[in-house]
C-alpha cells in the first residue's frame, strides 16, 4: 500500500495547532505507516523550495491565517499540488484573533509598531519587507498582506477542522478520515466541517429560564455570576449560542462565558451581525412595548468593545471584514 | 431553481408608473436576466385583458414562475396569484415587484427611477426562483364566538352573531349588561330615551337561546389562534342566586352599609347589596364584597335574614371557566378622562362642577333627581349653567385627539336644560363645533337658534368661586374679549379614553393598541374592525371615541366579520412560517424568548414550532444564533440573492 503524502503548512499561527496535531500521541507512530509527511516546517527545517519540489500531495493541511505574502504563495502552491486542502483551526477558517488587526490598515499597523510606540528605538525608520544584508547575504523578509484573511479567501478549501486549537476528539476524527483515505482510498467528503454544527448550548449544563431577558449588560468582573444560570439571562455576553460545541464547554464549566474561539456553525454569514441580532432581540424582551429607543440605546451601549466581543476570532471572515474607508 | 422559467409582467398602472418609470425599458432589461424567458409591459395588468395576457404567456412559454411589476402586493398580490393558480402554478410562485409605491410614486427622475425599478424586479426574480411551492395549512373551526363587553356594541354584536345561528359567550365585567348607554338619559339627535331603546335589547340578549351571558366576569387568558381560541374566564361571585332573586329589595332596605353609587357616578349612595339599576340584566341583586362587612353572618347577616327567597349565599366563590371559540369580538367601551388630571375647572373642588355623565344621570328619569336639573350642593335649580367642551380633548397636555361625541351631547344637554328650565340661561364654551352626522348640524342649529343657548367660542381658562358664586373665566375669540361669566353650575365634557384595563386585555389578546390605548385596527379605512391577530375584531368606543349609532354599526360590522369566519368549515393558515432545522438547533432558547405568539417551545433541547400559532413574523429567524430557523420563502439564501441583485 502506498502511503499518502501530507503537507502541513503554517500561516499566521501561534503554534498551538502544530502542538494539537502532535497531540495525536501514539497514533503518530501508527500514522507513519499510512502517511508520509512531506512538509512540516515546525517539526523539521523545510523551506518553500521543498514544497515546490514535491510532485503531488494528497492532503494539505493549512494552519493559521493569511497575513504575509509568503502565506499566499504557500497556500496557492499547496492548492496546486494537493488533492484536498484542509483549513485547520480557527485562524485558517476565520482569520482568527489576527483578524482584529483589520481594524487598522497595514500602513497604520507598521507605523504604530515600528515607529510610534514609546519603546521603539528605530532611528533609521526601518520597516519590515525591506531588503537587509545579514552576514553578507541579501535578505528580503516577507511583506504583510494588505489585510488578514482566512484561507478560503485565497484558495478553495475542501475540509474544515474547527478549534483554537482543535481538540483531541476532532483531531482523531480527522485522522480517521485520513486513515481511511490512506488505507481504502475512501474519498474525503468535500465541505465537511469537524466537529460539526451543534453549538455549546447543546452541552451547556446551565439552567435556562423560560424567557431569556437581558435587562442590562455586565462584564464578568462586575458582580457575582450565578454558576448554574445561563450567562445571557444574567446579562453577561456568552458566545456559546453561536459557537460550535467542540471544546466540551471548557470555559463555561469554570464559570466563564464563552468567547467563541471555535467559531460559529457553518451557515452563519457574519457572526457578529448575527449575534448582535440575537442579543438585541433579547434586550428587555419582556417589556418590549414600553422600551423607548433612548433606553434601548443606553442599554446596548453598555456592551464594551462590540467588535472585540462579537468578532474576536472571526472579524476577517465577516461581511464587513476590514476597516472601511470613511464614507 | 436554475431551470425555472420566469415571466415578468410590467404594469403601467395608467400613468401612475409609466409617467416616472420607463416600463418598456424595464421589460427589455429584465429579459436579459438569467431565468427570465418572457417579459412584457401592459397598461393595466390587473384588468381582464392584462390577466389574460399573463395566462397566455404562462401557457405559451411554459412559465414556472411569474413576477408582476406593479403596485403594492397588499393591493393585487391575490389577484395575480389567482391568475397563476388558474394556470396550474403554485400560489407562491407568483411574486409582486412593487414599482409603484416604492418607486414611481416617490421619485421624479425618470432615468434613476427606471434603474431602480429594474433592480427591484431583478431582486424579485431572484426571490421567486427560490420560492418553494407551499400549501396552506388547513384547520377546523370552533363555531362559537366570544364577545367581551356587554354594552350596546357588545350586545349588538352578540345578537347579530347569535341570530346567524352561532353560539355566543358574552362576558361582562360589571354585574349587568347595558354599559354606558344605560347611564344616559336622552340620545341625540332624536331625543329617544336611552333606556327605552336599550332595555329591550338587553332583554333580547338575555332571552336569546344562543347567547350565554357571563356577568361579573373577565377574560384572563387567551391561547390558540383564529378559529381555535382557548379562553379562560374568571367569574367573580355575585353571592346571590340569580334564579331565586325576585328583586323585592328587602335585602337592600336592611343593609347597614352605604357607599357611593358608581352608576350615578357618586351623586347618590347605594348599599353593599344592590342592583345597579332596576332594569339590570340579569335581573338580580349583587353584593359588593369590598363594601360588605365581611360576607360573614356572624358579623352581619341582615340581608340573608331578610331574604325570603333564600337567594343569598355568602360562600359563593370565584369560578374559572374554559371555553373554546373561533372568533373574538372586543367591545370594552370607554371611560372619562380622570378628573384629577384637570384641576383648573374645579372638578372635585366645587361640588357644582360635574362631568357630563353625572349630568346625564341628573337628566335621567331613573336618576337621583328623577330627571330634575338641580345643583348637587343645595338642590336648587340652576338658573345659569355653563357647558365646557373639549375638557382634556384636543389638548397637547392631555389627549390630542377629538373625543368626537361631546359637541353633540353638549348640545343635547343644553337643549334638555332649556326644556326643563325654560327661563334659565345656558352657555356652551367650545373650540369648534363638529357636527358631522345625519341630522347633527340641524340639531346644533336648533339648539342655538330655537332654544337661545349662547355658544361662546373660546377655551375656558379656569372656573373659580367668588363669594359662593361659580365664575367661568374664558375668552370669546370671536369678539376678542375676555369674559367672566357667573353661573350656578358647570358641566364638563370630559375627554373619552379607553377603559383602564383595555391595555391589559390587549396584552392577553396579543393585539396592538394605539398610543392612547384604543384598540388598533389593521387598516383605518379598509379593515376598520379587524385586529392584526386573525379572528379578533373590535367595535364600540374601545376602538375610538364614537356615538351610539356608530358603535352599533361597527358592532354589526364586527359581527359580520365573525360570522364570515365562523361560517367556514375550514380555514387556511398562511404557510409562510418559521421552519426549524433541528440538525442545527442546540436549544439555546432565544427563539422561545422572542416569539410574540408563543409558537415556539424548547422540547428536549430542540426548538419545536407550532405551525398554526406561527404568524411568520420572522423574529425568531433574525434572533436564532445558530442559523437554524428560516422563514419559508424568506430564507437567508433568498435574501442574500435578492440583495446581490440590487447592489
Amino acid at each position: 500500500m502506498e502511503k499518502i503524502k501530507v503537507a502541513i503548512v503554517p500561516g499566521a499561527a501561534c503554534g498551538g495547532c502544530d502542538v494539537a496535531l502532535a497531540n495525536l500521541g501514539e497514533k503518530l507512530l501508527e500514522a507513519t505507516e499510512l502517511i508520509d509527511i512531506v512538509f512540516w516546517p515546525t517539526v523539521a527545517d523545510f523551506k518553500i523550495e521543498d514544497l515546490e519540489a514535491v510532485q503531488s500531495i494528497d492532503v494539505g493541511i493549512f494552519l493559521g491565517s493569511i497575513r504575509l505574502e509568503d502565506h499566499v504563495k504557500k497556500a496557492k502552491l499547496l492548492r496546486e499540488k494537493a488533492k484536498y486542502v484542509v483549513a485547520f483551526g480557527t485562524c485558517a477558517i476565520y482569520g482568527g484573533l489576527f483578524g482584529l488587526g483589520n481594524l487598522a490598515t497595514r500602513e497604520e499597523i507598521l507605523k504604530k509598531v515600528y515607529l510610534d510606540t514609546p519603546s521603539t528605538d528605530n532611528p533609521e525608520e526601518k520597516l519590515p519587507a525591506q531588503k537587509v544584508k545579514i552576514d553578507g547575504v541579501d535578505i528580503t523578509p516577507p511583506a504583510l498582506t494588505e489585510w488578514n484573511m482566512p484561507l478560503n479567501k485565497v484558495i478553495n478549501v475542501d475540509l474544515y477542522v474547527q478549534g483554537c486549537p482543535p481538540i483531541k476528539d476532532s483531531i482523531n476524527h480527522f485522522y480517521e478520515i485520513l486513515a481511511s483515505y490512506a488505507s481504502e482510498r475512501k474519498p474525503i467528503e468535500k465541505g465537511l466541517t469537524i466537529p460539526g454544527v451543534k453549538t455549546l448550548c447543546d452541552i451547556c449544563p446551565r439552567e435556562k429560564p423560560e424567557k431569556i431577558v437581558i435587562k442590562s449588560f455586565k462584564r464578568v468582573h462586575e458582580g457575582k455570576i450565578d454558576e448554574n444560570l445561563c450567562f445571557l439571562a444574567q446579562g453577561i455576553i456568552c458566545l456559546g449560542p453561536i459557537t460550535v460545541a467542540g471544546c466540551g464547554a471548557a470555559c463555561i464549566s469554570v464559570n466563564m462565558p464563552c468567547r467563541g474561539c471555535f467559531g460559529p456553525p457553518p451557515d452563519i454569514l457574519d457572526r457578529a451581525g448575527k449575534f448582535i441580532s440575537t442579543i438585541a432581540s433579547l434586550v428587555k424582551i419582556d417589556k418590549e412595548k414600553e422600551l423607548s429607543d433612548e433606553e434601548l440605546i443606553r442599554i446596548v451601549q453598555e456592551i464594551a468593545d462590540p467588535v472585540g466581543t462579537f468578532h474576536r476570532f472571526t472579524f476577517s471572515s465577516g461581511i464587513i471584514d476590514k476597516k472601511q474607508e470613511d464614507v | 431553481m436554475l431551470n425555472e422559467r420566469v415571466g415578468v409582467f410590467v404594469c403601467h398602472c395608467g400613468r401612475n408608473i409609466a409617467s416616472t418609470v420607463d416600463v418598456k425599458k424595464v421589460a427589455e432589461e429584465i429579459a436579459k436576466h438569467p431565468n427570465v424567458v418572457f417579459s412584457t409591459d401592459y397598461k393595466y395588468m390587473c384588468s381582464d385583458p392584462g390577466q389574460k395576457l399573463i395566462k397566455d404567456a404562462i401557457r405559451e412559454n411554459k412559465l414556472t414562475a411569474v413576477v408582476v411589476a406593479a403596485c403594492s402586493p397588499s393591493m393585487h398580490e391575490t389577484t395575480f396569484r389567482k391568475v397563476c393558480k388558474d394556470m396550474g402554478l403554485n400560489w407562491y410562485k407568483c411574486e409582486i415587484a412593487n414599482i409603484r409605491e416604492q418607486c414611481s410614486w416617490v421619485h421624479t427622475d425618470m432615468k434613476k427611477a427606471t434603474e431602480k425599478a429594474i433592480k427591484i424586479v431583478k431582486s424579485t426574480v431572484e426571490k421567486v426562483i427560490r420560492n418553494e411551492p407551499l400549501t396552506p395549512i388547513e384547520l377546523g373551526i370552533k363555531k362559537r364566538c366570544l364577545v367581551i363587553g356587554g354594552g350596546i356594541a357588545g350586545m349588538q354584536a352578540a345578537l347579530d352573531v347569535a341570530n346567524a345561528g352561532y353560539e355566543v359567550i358574552l362576558v361582562e365585567k360589571s354585574p349587568t349588561l347595558g354599559g354606558r348607554m344605560a347611564q344616559l338619559a336622552e340620545t341625540f339627535p332624536t331625543l329617544d330615551c336611552a333606556q327605552c331603546i336599550l332595555t329591550p335589547k338587553m332583554v333580547e340578549v338575555a332571552r336569546h337561546p344562543k347567547i350565554r351571558i357571563l356577568t361579573l366576569s373577565e377574560v384572563i387568558n387567551v391561547d390558540g389562534f383564529v378559529g381555535n381560541f382557548r379562553v379562560r374566564i374568571k367569574k367573580n361571585p355575585r353571592y346571590i342566586d340569580v334564579d331565586k332573586c325576585i328583586m323585592c329589595g328587602d335585602c337592600e332596605k336592611v343593609c347597614p352599609v352605604s357607599v357611593p353609587n358608581e352608576f350615578d357616578r357618586g351623586l347618590t349612595l347605594r348599599k353593599a347589596i344592590y342592583i345597579p339599576f332596576p332594569q339590570a340584566v340579569p335581573p338580580a341583586y349583587v353584593i359588593d364584597p369590598n363594601a360588605c362587612l365581611g360576607l360573614n353572618p356572624i358579623i352581619c347577616g341582615e340581608c340573608a335574614d331578610a331574604c325570603e327567597q333564600q337567594a343569598i349565599n355568602y360562600d359563593d366563590s370565584v369560578q374559572y371557566i374554559e371555553e373554546e371559540v373561533g372568533a373574538i369580538i372586543v367591545a370594552t367601551g370607554y371611560e372619562l378622562y380622570p378628573k384629577e388630571k384637570i384641576g383648573e375647572y374645579g372638578y372635585g373642588k366645587y361640588i357644582d362642577v360635574i362631568d357630563s355623565l353625572q349630568y346625564e344621570r341628573l337628566l335621567s328619569s331613573t336618576g337621583p333627581t328623577g330627571g330634575k336639573i338641580v345643583r348637587p350642593s343645595d338642590g336648587k335649580v340652576p338658573k345659569r349653567i355653563a357647558f365646557i367642551q373639549c375638557v382634556g380633548s384636543r389638548d397637547v397636555n392631555h389627549v390630542e385627539y377629538c373625543s368626537k361625541i361631546c359637541c353633540m351631547y353638549t348640545a343635547k344637554h343644553a337643549l334638555m336644560y332649556k326644556h326643563l328650565v325654560p327661563d334659565g340661561q345656558a352657555y356652551v364654551f367650545y373650540i369648534d363645533i363638529r357636527a358631522a352626522g345625519k341630522g347633527y348640524e340641524e340639531f346644533i342649529k336648533r339648539v342655538q337658534e330655537e332654544y337661545g343657548v349662547i355658544y361662546i367660542r373660546g377655551k375656558v381658562s379656569k372656573v373659580y368661586e367668588e363669594d359662593g358664586q361659580l365664575i367661568v373665566q374664558a375668552v370669546d375669540t370671536l369678539l376678542g374679549k375676555e369674559l367672566e361669566v357667573p353661573v350656578d353650575m358647570v358641566v364638563l365634557a370630559m375627554a373619552i379614553i379607553p377603559r383602564n384595563d383595555a391595555k391589559h386585555l390587549a396584552e392577553i389578546l396579543k393585539v396592538p393598541t394605539d398610543k392612547y390605548g384604543f384598540f388598533q385596527e389593521v387598516h383605518p379605512k379598509l379593515r376598520p374592525v379587524e385586529s392584526v391577530t386573525n379572528g379578533i375584531f373590535f367595535c364600540g368606543a374601545g376602538q375610538a371615541p364614537k356615538d351610539i349609532s356608530e358603535s352599533v354599526a361597527q358592532a354589526s360590522a364586527a359581527a359580520a366579520k365573525a360570522i364570515d369566519l365562523l361560517s367556514q368549515d375550514v380555514i387556511y393558515h398562511e404557510p409562510i412560517i418559521a421552519h426549524i432545522n433541528t440538525d442545527l438547533c442546540s436549544g439555546c432558547g432565544v427563539c422561545e424568548s422572542v416569539c410574540p405568539f408563543g409558537a415556539i417551545k424548547i422540547v428536549n433541547k430542540r426548538a419545536e414550532i407550532n405551525e398554526i400559532l406561527c404568524e411568520g413574523c420572522g423574529a425568531c429567524s433574525a434572533a436564532c444564533p445558530a442559523g437554524a430557523i428560516q422563514l419559508k420563502n424568506f430564507r437567508d439564501e433568498q435574501i442574500v440573492s435578492m440583495l446581490k441583485a440590487v447592489l
